[in-house]
């Protein structure tokens, strides 16, 4: 029971959520009075609001057949059902053509997004934007959205293109270029 | 007062600059809204970049006039193919896609269209008409006020979140709240949340965190979700001009009453932070029905059924407008987004910007009438074209947005902490968005902490500990537990069925 409860993506990010208020009351505790006084007023209120999440969390896992999981459901945006819709955001958008998948396929293509994701910010940081951007957009479109490799390869050189233009001429700002990049041009051109 | 408000329009359409911005504004909120994936909040958390370091007014300008109309244009499939282009074209749908398949689709597109543009052009008149109304209650607001304001700002757009959530929605308030205080403390100096970070002296940069809780979790759930909204056109909807400009007359003179009532009620509504989008389109569809000769023809392809949703989620927009600029408050979550972007062009909502900034003000007004005009001449022409964007592969933009986001996020202050800290953000982002914690409450919090510091500082230093007893701040104070007790009763009150309901089964 405790590993699965461990596993809940619910449990876990309100638990997340709860750490993150504790950590920084705490670390407003070590400051003067005044400092910590705003943090304090808003940080213990938000303790006790994601205690309360937690908890409401761990009972549900727990007690699924008693709390339900409509809690977070959007509004139905049907016409007859208009004061459900009071305090309500626009329902999120469904495609009806999407199609359907398992739990595990969608796990598997989030992870492969977040995968993605922290590539491209780990490439940004260690080779730049230059390498970088056009690797991510031709590998994403090739592999992820079996997009041709004239496509991809095309739209990687573009988007290098359009940076060079907008940010670099345009706006003169000049883009990190990466600590390896830095490091192997460093090496052959000791005045890079 | 007639000084500034001609003078502004004037300025607006002899500036080439401001014309030629709104003219770029226009189009990519256009695409955006007919695009599958990108709404309102996202297209406004992807352009910061861009904006930044513009004036104050054009920046503005841009940015208003983009969000004004993207929500015009996602109509165009919601009746041509049944498919809402957003959450709150849904209501367009009943009627308009019965319509399109009765091989109306023209006469619905013209007289949807021209209602947006209408109802986007009162909601900016009753903004504009109750600004003398509301300048000397502005005025008479302390720093206590605004203390008040600020919480008050961020228990309504946790309210935005509806039922059970608005808990959720106040921590993540909170928590936005909490991470405005980073940086360097302006009473004692202490760099709190910082260590020996310099970076993080001057605060944490908005522009990552707006970008990291909405545009890259969004990001990452259309890669998730993958493929476009529909696959197949429908070819059977054909459209002429012909049929599209007899949907304009009849809009103009059969049904023009109608579009001023829902374009008044669109406004109202949008002005009350916590009613939410797609609420005004429901409310007003079922004042049209309530309120039609013939009722029995609504959900079957009446006219009325698409103006009357149309002209009040246009309208919202400026009703929405007051509260964000005059008291902090948005009243939205894509107003949220807004604010958060017209405070880094250094736009600080307030009285601070009636005694200073009318001319922004205005400015701002006339770019939603001027936005909405652009759009729906331009869409009445080539909304057959838009309707087709709806088949665009959504994964495909993935790649291109995330580019745009991580380079937004570093540009902002050429710092590549910041990508550490966006992708940090973006990971409690996506979690948030995927287990339903409301994600708008963060900005409102991000915005409004440091502001409510402050507040909180000066009011302290003027009145002491009894700051809280003045009458206004009492009746704002009133306000945040009638706020906060609807909620919980609200939220008791749709639990207690589901009980009986599981009690009963079991």
């Amino acid at each position: 029971m405790p590993a699965k409860l461990i596993c809940n993506g619910r449990i876990l990010i309100a638990f997340v959520m709860f750490s993150i208020f504790v950590v920084m009351v705490g670390i407003a505790l070590t400051y003067p009075a005044q400092a910590r006084f705003m943090p304090l007023v808003v940080g213990i209120p938000g303790i006790g609001l994601t205690l309360f999440e937690l908890v409401k969390e761990v009972r549900r896992a727990l007690h699924p057949e008693t709390e339900s999981e409509s809690d977070d459901a959007g509004s139905s945006g049907l016409p007859g059902d208009i004061s459900r819709l009071i305090g309500q955001e626009a329902p999120p958008l469904t495609q009806p053509d999407a199609p359907k998948r398992t739990p595990a396929e969608e796990s598997r293509r989030e992870r492969l997004l977040l995968a993605y994701f922290t590539g491209l910010i780990g490439g940004i940081m260690f080779f730049g934007f230059w390498v970088a951007i056009p690797v991510f957009i031709a590998t994403f479109l090739r592999e992820r959205e079996k997009a041709s490799w004239r496509f991809a390869l095309l739209s990687a050189i573009v988007s290098d293109a359009l940076l060079y233009a907008i940010f670099t001429r345009g706006l003169g700002v000049e883009l990190h270029t990466g600590f390896i990049t830095d490091w192997v041009m460093d090496m052959f051109d000791p005045g890079y | 007062m007639f000084d500034i408000m001609f003078g502004t329009l004037f300025q607006l359409l002899t500036t080439p600059y401001l014309m030629g911005l709104m003219v770029i504004a226009v189009a990519i909120g256009i695409f955006v809204g007919a695009t599958p994936g990108i709404g309102g909040r996202l297209s406004i958390a992807l352009v910061i970049p861009f904006v930044f370091g513009m004036d104050m007014i054009p920046g503005a300008i841009f940015l208003l006039t983009m969000h004004a109309v993207n929500g015009t244009s996602g109509q165009i499939s919601s009746i041509m193919f049944g498919i809402p282009g957003d959450g709150d074209d849904a209501a367009t749908t009943v009627d308009g896609y019965p319509l399109a398949k009765q091989g109306r689709a023209g006469e619905a597109l013209g007289a949807s269209l021209v209602a947006s543009g209408f109802g986007g052009i009162i909601g900016a008149i009753v903004f504009a008409v109750l600004i003398p109304v509301l300048e000397p209650i502005i005025l008479a607001f302390s720093p206590a006020e605004f203390f008040f304001l600020a919480l008050l700002g961020i228990t309504f757009i946790a309210f935005l979140a509806g039922g059970d959530n608005i808990f959720k929605g106040l921590a993540v308030g909170f928590f936005g709240m909490m991470l405005a205080f980073v940086g360097m403390d302006p009473a004692t100096g202490i760099a709190r949340y910082a260590g020996d970070n310099l970076f993080l002296w001057d605060g944490l940069s908005l522009v990552t965190a707006v970008l990291a809780l909405f545009a890259v979790p969004e990001m990452i759930a259309l890669g998730v979700q993958g493929g476009a909204i529909a696959k197949l056109a429908d070819e059977n909807v054909q459209i002429s001009y012909r049929q599209v400009f007899s949907g304009v007359r009849q809009m103009l003179t059969k049904h023009w009453w109608l579009a001023l009532r829902t374009s008044v009620m669109g406004a109202i509504i949008g002005m009350i932070p916590g009613l939410g989008s797609s609420a005004a389109a429901w409310i007003c569809y079922g004042h049209a029905v309530q309120s039609s000769k013939h009722p029995e023809k609504f959900g079957k392809g009446a006219i009325e059924g698409v103006i009357a949703p149309e002209t009040a989620s246009n309208a919202r927009e400026g009703g929405a407008l007051l509260p964000t600029l005059f008291f902090g408050i948005p009243g939205s979550s894509g107003m949220a987004v807004l604010m958060g972007a017209f405070l880094i062009l250094g736009i600080q909502p307030g009285p601070t910007l009636v005694k200073e900034h009318m001319d922004l003000v205005w400015m701002l007004i006339w770019g939603l009438v001027v936005g909405n005009v652009m759009a729906v001449t331009f869409l009445l022409f080539v909304a057959r074209w838009v309707g087709k964007l709806t088949f665009v592969n959504g994964g495909m933009l993935v790649p291109f947005i995330l580019v745009v986001v991580v380079i937004g996020s570093y540009i902002n202050e050429g710092q590549w902490e910041n990508l550490l800290i966006l992708f940090c953000l973006s990971l409690i982002g996506y979690a948030l968005l995927k287990y339903g914690w409301p994600r708008a409450p963060f900005v409102i919090g991000i915005v409004l902490g440091k502001i409510a510091e402050e507040s909180l500082n000066k009011a302290l230093a003027l009145w002491g500990g009894h700051f809280f007893l003045r009458p206004l701040s009492l009746i704002l104070m009133g306000m945040i537990v009638l706020t906060l007790g609807y909620a919980i009763y609200k939220s008791r009150a749709a639990r207690r069925p589901r009980r009986a309901g599981v009690a009963h089964a079991g």
